[in-house]
């Protein structure tokens, strides 16, 4: 097991380093960072433009630029002042060595805009996600046991109505009913926009659209897979054979069948988990949350590429790490599985 | 059933709670003003900054020399006075300017806001190690800057400087410094770009302080004990940030914001109608939104349709357009079309006039022109080549609308365009990048450009329509993408920039706006202003707000909310 591991780390490296590149090139053909200065009110001049280009090394070609993201540039002459000499040692240390670069935007490591991010990211997050799932357990395997009743066409039509709808006019249409149209009725409204005063009961007020929104428009994919899942077990021979047994309704759904129809889930789970640091772009922007997706969003306005490619690079090694880590959990859950 | 019990208690309970705790949420506390911005400053220090919404922040915190009203006229803050010849403050020649600091000012630290900081921020300016995005203007001006005395500096110039604001106060000088917090990180680093006071500032010379900067969500500020100009009577203004403009409106019109700027004038009906309680304010913005249209010929990396060339084919496209329709339909008559590169300044000639809509008149020049439909298709031609211009701008949705108008209305006259949307970051890309402008991928772009506000040296004219701006391979960094070029009006730019003459800059600006309506490198289409949405009902009084070019907060301490 142990040397699975190791070998799915090694394999990861190339990995990492093609998808760096890709993304890298990509990033840099986004758009211009400059362009931002274009309908200010006090533009910067073809001078000061030239400096910004060549502070922010995209004066150099791509893949000299990527060479310099990657390892650094603190081991060469560059040329800091733009006369064509060469004057003095670089100042970058590359993100093997743990330098992820200067934001464009706000001249700050970009590490430290991440890091403002996360934790409100989090709070979104992992909430909304815990209540989907928590829900879409409760929902599939009552769908499944009860299959085509009229409870379970209630609960899945319900669930698919929201699913087909797109976040933004769900999470407008709440804004529009518990905010503004409360307050019209002279009803107490929901707050609209950030994380509130500091206060837990603030917070829990300001999380009540948000994260309603978010559960809404992910709980059908997940109810319907969990109860696809169930479905296929409550058919199986030993299930039969427990109730036949006599053992309670009850106890062969929990022990019997949602174990086991549970393994598949734990693989949408480990895919899942990483994307929950990625944040949510639109429902962030809506309701105005201080999160990574939001964050994602602005830099790619400005073109922040030291910012982008440090949310992707992260997300991209989460995936790697969460795939290796639901693999381990499968040979807990599962003691059949075996890696060689 | 024994355990559904608890659960239902439980539930109850949740409830009960959650119902305590939801108060009505609107209600804001009289001292507290809470304001919306649609984006989150990139910098607190005003050198490191393009950004209007940034410009804003800082305007809260700090003070100006002097500020602009919105009237546009100067008044003193730090500065005993706005400096003139008459008074003294400018030298006969214009080379030089002594200012003088109202006595007792103070940091909002308790230190000493004397004329030492001043010299200290325009020696910062001077230091090309600080790579600044702001004040180049100054930079290339400064000759010297000398300490009189402790309230006393004086500025040396290389050349005549009529337009103090331009090098002292606001807008040119937005932010000074204070040397006892930049001075030893300069003395330290050889430059203050990453001083921690950019993006965390503890050390402020206006009516307020930031106490608070929760990143992407909120800044706070409260009244500066310390700044001696004037006593705030809000003690308190917080600053949200919404990035969705809809959710924005919505907050406002659900009374949990007071104020939000940069309302744009497609938005202005909606939010105007989403409550009896707000009002909006227009005050003079400083842009114009015009068709850029491309003159640039064969030998640039692309050139604009041959037939815009012909000067009778870009008066034809200025007649063709109904711009009171659209000012009217789709921007509520919140503003009204002008044909003045200084439109709604001190600057505009009265007798220029707005060339009517006169579809008649168009197809006149057209076919005069030569461009007429010879195979029937609804579409002029000429020599095998179709009037079809390919129209661009960014993706924002208000001018998406028009762009679908414009089309409509050339259309009535024979000209077929192909409309085109990029992002911002590609639309105004650099030549290096492939910008869309900067290269000349389009035939008409739409976007807005700065007027003059109280000077006539107007960007526009001396930068984006200058004959050695018109960019090309050895040129890249050139900014009249239009390809224009008139030496007669580069020479009356000069005229407005350099000349000690007030009669003599303003002739020149009539001279340049008659040389725009004959030759239309650009159809203008209306004057921007800048839009703010209140809530009327928290003000004791509507709030005198200022221009955002200048300071949106120049008469913030006089702001009162309603008890």
């Amino acid at each position: 097991m142990t040397k699975y591991v190791i070998r799915r780390i090694i394999q990861a490296i190339p990995l990492l380093l093609i998808i760096s590149f890709v993304l890298f090139a990509f990033m840099n053909s986004l758009g211009d960072p400059l362009a931002v200065f274009a309908e200010s009110r006090q533009r910067p001049t073809a001078a000061q433009r030239e400096i910004m280009i060549r502070r922010m090394g995209l004066d150099r070609p791509l893949l000299e630029q990527y060479i310099t993201w990657l390892i650094g540039n603190d081991w060469q002459q560059v040329d800091s002042d733009g006369d064509g000499v060469v004057d003095s040692n670089g100042t970058r240390r590359g993100v093997l060595r743990g330098d992820l670069g200067i934001s464009f935007v706000t001249r700050q490591p970009a590490w430290t805009r991440i890091e403002e991010r996360l934790p409100a990211t989090l709070l979104l997050m992992i909430p909304s996600y815990l209540i989907t799932l928590a829900l879409a357990i409760a929902i599939g395997v009552f769908s499944a046991v009860r299959q085509y009743s009229f409870l379970d066409n209630v609960i899945t039509g319900t669930a698919f109505f929201f699913y087909s709808m797109p976040i933004f006019f769900i999470a407008l249409l709440t804004i529009y009913i518990f905010a503004v149209q409360f307050t019209r009725w002279g009803l107490p409204a929901l707050p609209i926009g950030g994380t509130g005063n500091g206060t837990l009961g603030d917070l829990a007020l300001h999380m009540v659209m948000p994260v309603f929104c978010l559960v809404a428009i992910q709980l059908a994919a997940y109810t319907r897979f969990i109860r696809s899942s169930m479905l296929e077990v409550l058919g199986q021979d030993y299930i039969r054979t427990a109730y036949a047994k006599g053992i309670a309704s009850s106890a062969v759904v929990r022990q019997h069948a949602f174990k086991n129809a549970a393994l598949p889930l734990v693989t949408l789970i480990g895919l899942d988990l990483p994307f929950l640091l990625a944040g949510a772009v639109v429902t962030e922007r809506i309701f105005a949350w201080p999160g990574m997706g939001r964050l994602f969003i602005e830099s790619f306005e400005r073109a922040d590429i030291p910012v982008m490619m440090t949310i992707l690079m992260l997300l991209c090694v989460l995936v790697i790490v969460f795939q290796i880590l639901t693999d381990i959990v499968y040979t807990w859950l599962d003691p059949r599985i075996r890696y060689s | 059933m024994k355990h559904r019990k608890p659960h239902l208690i439980f539930a109850l309970l949740l409830a009960l709670m959650l119902a305590l705790a939801i108060a009505p949420v609107g209600a804001q506390d009289a001292s507290t003003l809470v304001v919306g911005f649609a984006q989150e400053p990139d910098s607190m220090n005003g050198f490191y900054s393009s950004m209007a919404f940034a410009q804003w922040a800082n305007d809260l915190v700090q003070a100006s020399l002097w500020d602009v009203t919105d009237t546009l006229e100067s008044v003193p803050v730090l500065a005993v006075e706005v400096p003139s010849v008459e008074n003294g403050g400018i030298s006969e020649d214009y080379m030089s300017y002594t200012i003088t600091l109202k006595e007792g000012l103070l940091w909002s630290d308790g230190e000493p806001l004397t004329a030492e900081d001043l010299v200290f921020t325009y020696q910062m300016i001077e230091e090309a190690g600080n790579n600044y995005i702001q004040g180049s203007a100054i930079a290339d001006a400064l000759e010297s800057v000398e300490l009189v005395d402790d309230l006393t500096f004086r500025l040396n110039f290389n050349s005549p400087k009529p337009f103090p604001e331009d090098m002292a106060g606001s807008p040119g000088l937005s932010t000074i410094l204070p040397e006892h917090v930049f001075g030893p990180v300069f003395e330290a680093e050889g430059t203050i770009e990453f001083a921690l006071e950019n993006q965390d500032p503890t050390v402020f010379s206006g009516p307020y302080v930031l106490t608070e900067w929760r990143r992407g969500e909120q800044m706070t500020f409260t009244a500066n004990p310390n700044f001696t100009v004037a006593t705030p009577s809000i003690e308190t203004i917080i600053i949200r940030f919404f990035p969705d403009t809809d959710s924005q409106y919505a907050a406002l019109a659900a009374g949990q914001l007071d104020l939000v700027p940069n309302v744009s004038e497609g938005d202005i009906p909606r939010v105007a109608a989403s409550s009896e309680d707000i009002e909006i304010v227009t005050v003079f913005g400083g842009y114009i939104e015009s068709l850029w249209l491309n003159l640039r010929t064969e030998e640039h990396p692309r050139a604009g349709h041959p037939a815009l060339q012909d000067v009778r084919v870009r008066q034809a496209i200025r007649l063709a357009l109904n711009r009171d329709a659209i000012t009217e339909e789709l921007l509520v008559g919140a503003t009204s079309p002008t044909d003045s590169i200084y439109s709604r300044s001190p600057f505009e000639d009265p007798n220029l006039g707005v060339t009517a809509h006169d579809p008649a008149a168009a197809a006149a020049l057209l076919d005069e022109a030569g461009w007429v439909d010879s195979d029937g298709d609804g579409v002029r031609d000429k020599d095998g080549v179709a009037l079809e211009l390919r129209y661009s701008t960014t993706t924002a949705g208000w001018r998406n609308n028009i762009q679908a108008v414009v089309q409509q209305q050339l259309a009535e006259v024979g000209i077929a365009t192909i409309l085109e949307a990029y992002p911002a970051t590609d639309f105004f890309g650099t030549w290096a990048n492939n910008g869309i402008n900067a290269v000349g991928e389009y035939d008409i772009a739409q976007y807005a450009n700065n007027t003059a506000l109280t000077n006539p040296a107007n960007v526009t004219v001396v930068e984006a329509l200058a004959c050695d701006q018109i960019p090309s391979e050895t040129n890249q960094g050139g900014q009249n993408f239009t390809g224009f070029c008139s030496e007669e009006m580069d020479a009356l730019a000069q005229v407005t920039l350099t000349s000690l003459d007030p009669q003599e800059r303003l002739d020149a600006a009539y001279a340049i706006q008659a040389i725009m309506a004959e030759n239309v490198p650009l159809v203008n289409l209306f004057p921007r202003g800048d839009n703010y949405a209140y809530v009327s009902t928290r003000f004791a009084e509507a709030p005198v707000i200022g221009s955002g070019v200048g300071n949106m907060w120049f008469d913030v301490v006089n702001w009162q909310l309603a008890g």
